[in-house]
């Protein structure tokens, strides 16, 4: 629901409009061609984008990578005697992927076909070389994606302990297993282990359907897994220490709340962390959410194996201690 | 041969933090016999059948089930394999049919002493409820599904603890039936209750606590011969007047605002009270001369009495 809202909300909106440029066509004497000079000025002046300079001959990958660019028109060396011979060609490289494209495409051409008219030929002699690229600015559908899976298995996970604890001690189940040979740590490891499925199949369900809702072009992988599984067993053992504060039914689900909208909130759900104040980054730091958050976009969203494993570990240690922690601290029998 | 001791307890003490719910008692339940641990709200029964479970540890004290120490890890292991218990308030899988309820206890004591659900369900008498949930089922009902759930393990001793507060007659005595076929196949029961009726009822002998401490103990019969005093005359819906004239002529008397019981000293105290009734207009036929119970037990030794509800008055 959650994320139908949001992702409504967010994946016609785009980001800045940003337009690196890069002109090579450079006289002698270090300035530019005035016929490029002047392309350039048109493209300004329709105010549609926001036009970012680049130096000539600056590497485009790391310029993609660092600037998080999307689209970058390139004017070749040589363009004003190209066109003065008849023919040349303008380079733009952009992400078809995002809703911005098909006007940016248009503006350009707009503007080419402005040039084209000015020189008068009967045929156009300036034209468009369009290239596709795989940016790293995300639209925030895709950036929020991976945190809606990580609110799901938080949700799945933490309500589902405090819920099934709470639930089954005041009603008296528990008492009566405890008459039984069952012991403690046989009664949490499955009632972990059933959230934990639980978890896996509610992220695979919300993965699924945002594909399918927003054509998000995630890619699951193995390690996407492993986070989904650390994460499936953190939040239940965190959960069973909250259960272990919980007195009745009636307050399992606000006890359940006050703990998962602050680390939906300051994990980096919504919003990238970086983003955020510095005492947010701090806080996020200890919060199993961030890493799972980030673990699975470093797996699915952005192609980082080695950052999502570190992330995995992390989760894995936060499911280790909570999961040791609430079994120690949840009463079973001789409860006085 | 004297029968096997299954439960034994000496000087036991519990403790929560300055209550003392359990002050130092001790006691015997013999092999194939039902004790009936009587006694009002919080008077420690509980807190006694659960140190014998093993959900609880005493303070002090020693307690023996089956000759093994409920102090001892490795023996309440076996205890555990080797009891049936019904808690207070039973409850279980209520989206579970009372047959999968039960087999999924069946399940938890392993293969080793597997016992047949259907049988089980036969013998609490709910074959035409067993693919019910058990969420379904009256209260009654339900603490017969509990009472198959304690045999689930073919248990040597059983704990009962409440098994019919809160029934109405019919459902209780639905459950009286099947407690009484426990002690048909030998079982040891060990029933906690505070109904006097259900003590008198169904247990060869019973023990009374009050306050954490035993008051009394043996037969229901020995108890009412030593401890519940000589016949009474019940007068039921006196009126006030009559009322006042029977306490100024005698102090033994107990009247619970329905009606009046008076202890009889000897038979001339009939003749006492029939010419009170002519005096103050009372009708005779509403005029018992009953024989003492468990009740008159309770009142004599505490100089209360426990109310439906298990409060005291
Ligand atoms: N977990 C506990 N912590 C503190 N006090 C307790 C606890 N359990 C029981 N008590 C107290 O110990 C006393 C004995 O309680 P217990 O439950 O054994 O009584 P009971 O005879 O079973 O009564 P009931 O008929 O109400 O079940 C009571 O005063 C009760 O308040
Ligand atoms: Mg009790």
């Amino acid at each position: 629901m959650l994320m139908v809202l949001f992702g409504g909300i967010f994946s016609f909106s785009g980001d800045g409009f940003d337009l690196y440029v890069q002109n090579n066509d450079i006289m002698e004497n270090g300035l530019a061609t005035p016929l490029s000079e002047s392309l350039i000025r048109t493209l300004n002046s329709t105010q549609a984008f926001d036009v970012k300079m680049i130096p000539p001959n600056q590497d485009m990958e790391s310029l993609i990578h660092d600037k998080n660019a999307a689209r970058i028109l390139m004017v070749p060396k040589g363009f004003q005697s190209d066109t003065e011979m008849g023919s040349s060609i303008v380079l733009l490289r952009y992400d078809q992927s995002q809703a911005s494209s098909s006007s940016l495409v248009g503006i350009v051409k707009s503007v080419l076909d402005g040039l084209n008219a000015d020189i008068a030929g009967i045929e156009p002699i300036v034209s468009l070389q369009e290239e596709n690229m795989v940016s790293n600015s995300l639209r925030f559908i895709d950036f929020f994606m991976p945190g809606v899976v990580g609110i799901s298995i938080m949700t799945t996970g933490v309500f589902g302990a405090i819920t099934t604890n709470t639930k089954y001690r005041t009603n008296g189940v528990l008492r009566k297993l405890a008459t039984t040979p069952l012991g403690k740590l046989e009664w949490l490891s499955g009632m972990v282990f059933y959230q934990l499925i639980l978890s896996i199949l509610g992220a695979m369900l919300v993965i699924t359907v945002g594909t399918i809702l927003f054509g998000i072009a995630i890619r699951p992988t193995i390690l996407t897994l492993l986070i989904l599984l650390s994460g499936g067993l953190a939040f239940p053992g965190f959960g069973m220490i909250v259960a272990r504060l919980v007195k009745n039914e009636e307050s399992a689900d606000a006890a359940g709340n006050a703990v998962t909208f602050p680390m939906m909130f300051l994990s980096g759900t919504f919003f990238p962390l970086d983003a955020m104040p510095e005492i947010v980054q701090i806080v996020a730091r200890f919060m199993p959410l961030t890493y799972v958050n980030e673990g699975l976009r470093n797996s699915m969203l952005l192609g980082k194996p080695e950052a999502a494993f570190g992330n995995a570990i992390i989760v894995l240690l936060f499911a280790f201690v909570a999961i040791v922690v609430g079994s120690l601290i949840t009463s079973w029998r001789d409860e006085d | 041969m004297p029968a096997a001791t299954v439960v034994e307890v000496q000087n036991l003490v519990k403790r929560y933090g300055d209550v003392v719910a359990v002050d130092n008692i001790s006691l015997k339940v013999k092999k194939g016999k039902i004790l009936s641990f009587l006694g009002p709200n919080g008077a420690g029964k509980t807190t006694t059948v659960e140190i014998l479970e093993c959900l609880r540890s005493p303070s002090s004290g020693i307690a023996t089930v089956l000759g093994l120490d409920v102090s001892n890890s490795s023996d309440q292991q076996k205890i555990r394999q080797r009891i049936g218990v019904l808690p207070q308030s039973f409850n279980t899988f209520g989206l579970l049919t009372v047959k999968e309820n039960i087999e999924y206890f069946i399940s938890m004591f392993g293969f080793r002493k597997q016992t047949d659900a259907d049988s089980l369900i036969r013998l609490v008498d709910l074959e035409d409820k067993k693919d019910a949930h058990y969420r379904t089922l009256s209260g009654g009902l339900k603490q017969r599904v509990g009472i198959a759930i304690a045999l689930v393990n073919d248990p040597e001793v059983i704990f009962l603890d409440e098994p019919t507060s809160g029934l109405d007659p019919k459902a209780r005595r639905g459950v009286w039936s099947v407690i009484n076929g426990l002690r048909d196949s030998g079982k040891t029961v060990f029933l906690t209750t505070h109904y006097m009726e259900e003590a008198e009822a169904l247990a060869d002998s019973v023990i009374i606590i009050n306050n954490g401490k035993i008051v009394a103990e043996g037969p229901s019969s020995e108890l009412i011969v030593i401890h519940g005093g000589a016949r009474s005359i019940v007068l039921k819906e006196p009126g006030d007047s009559i009322v006042k004239a029977i306490r100024a002529w005698n102090s033994n008397t107990w009247f619970d605002g329905n009606s009046i019981k008076i202890t009889m000293n000897d038979g001339s105290d009939v003749a006492k009270i029939v010419d009170l009734a002519q005096e103050y207009e009372f009708d005779l036929s509403n005029m018992d001369i009953t024989k003492p119970n468990l009740e008159d037990v309770f009142l004599r030794l505490t100089g209360r009495t426990i109310t439906e509800d298990g409060g005291t008055r």
